[in-house]
């Protein structure tokens, strides 16, 4: 979904009259929009699919026969998870947290919908980016992306390593 | 260079990740439904 459309949506139910938004102000007082709390709940309903997706996939590569093990030694299913499927999964698991924590480093439509541009508070670099630039302040822009390309190329070369090291 | 967006940024980054895998990882392993049931080729 583009991610326009899934801000557009967060906001009806993040709004003060929407459900989201209705609970969060009777628990805590406040609105949801256009908050820090209001952008990390719009970049984790986003970022669902690159992180369930990996996992997903390093999860179904283990062998059964290892589960199958542990549940005959007398493991329970929380034990299982922690003592068997995360330790052989952790490549996946690494591989899928860089992936959301790039694409959240990234976003910016579903922040604008839903956080808008509050300095301090929901105003992210590349909400700022984009401000720069339409404020002709190239020099700005410029200095906020190459501030982000070395973080990005570094995690998208650990996601690289893990993925071709992992053993499944 | 606006610095305080590029830390709420990061910070924003860290946050969610940290939320969805904690969140995430349990329901993706059920999801194959290896921990659930005693069949454990169920994963297809």
């Amino acid at each position: 979904m583009p991610p326009t459309v899934v801000g557009f949506y967060l906001l009806i139910v993040m709004d003060p009259e929407g459900w989201l938004g209705g609970l969060w102000k009777g628990a805590t007082g406040s609105p949801i929009l256009f908050t820090f709390a209001g952008i990390v709940i719009a970049s984790i309903t986003y970022s669902i699919p690159f992180a369930l997706q990996p996992m997903r996939a390093a999860f179904e590569k283990i062998d059964p026969r290892l589960i199958e093990s542990a549940r005959i030694l007398g493991l329970s299913p929380p034990a299982i998870f922690l003592r068997v499927i995360l330790p052989n999964s952790r490549n996946g698991i690494a591989a899928s947290a860089i992936l959301v924590f790039l694409h959240t480093l990234g976003a910016f439509g579903v922040i604008l919908m839903v956080g808008g541009s509050v300095p301090g508070q929901t105003r992210v670099v590349s909400v700022a980016i984009y401000e720069a630039v339409e404020t002709l302040q190239y020099g700005s822009a410029a200095m906020m992306s190459l501030a982000l390309l070395p973080i990005c190329y570094i995690f998208l070369l650990v996601v690289h390593r893990l993925t071709k090291r992992s053993p499944s | 260079m606006d610095w305080i967006a590029l830390f709420l940024s990061l910070k924003l980054a860290l946050v969610a990740t940290a939320i969805l895998m904690i969140v995430t990882a349990p329901l993706a392993c059920l999801w194959p439904c290896r921990l659930r049931s005693s069949d454990f080729t169920c994963s297809s």
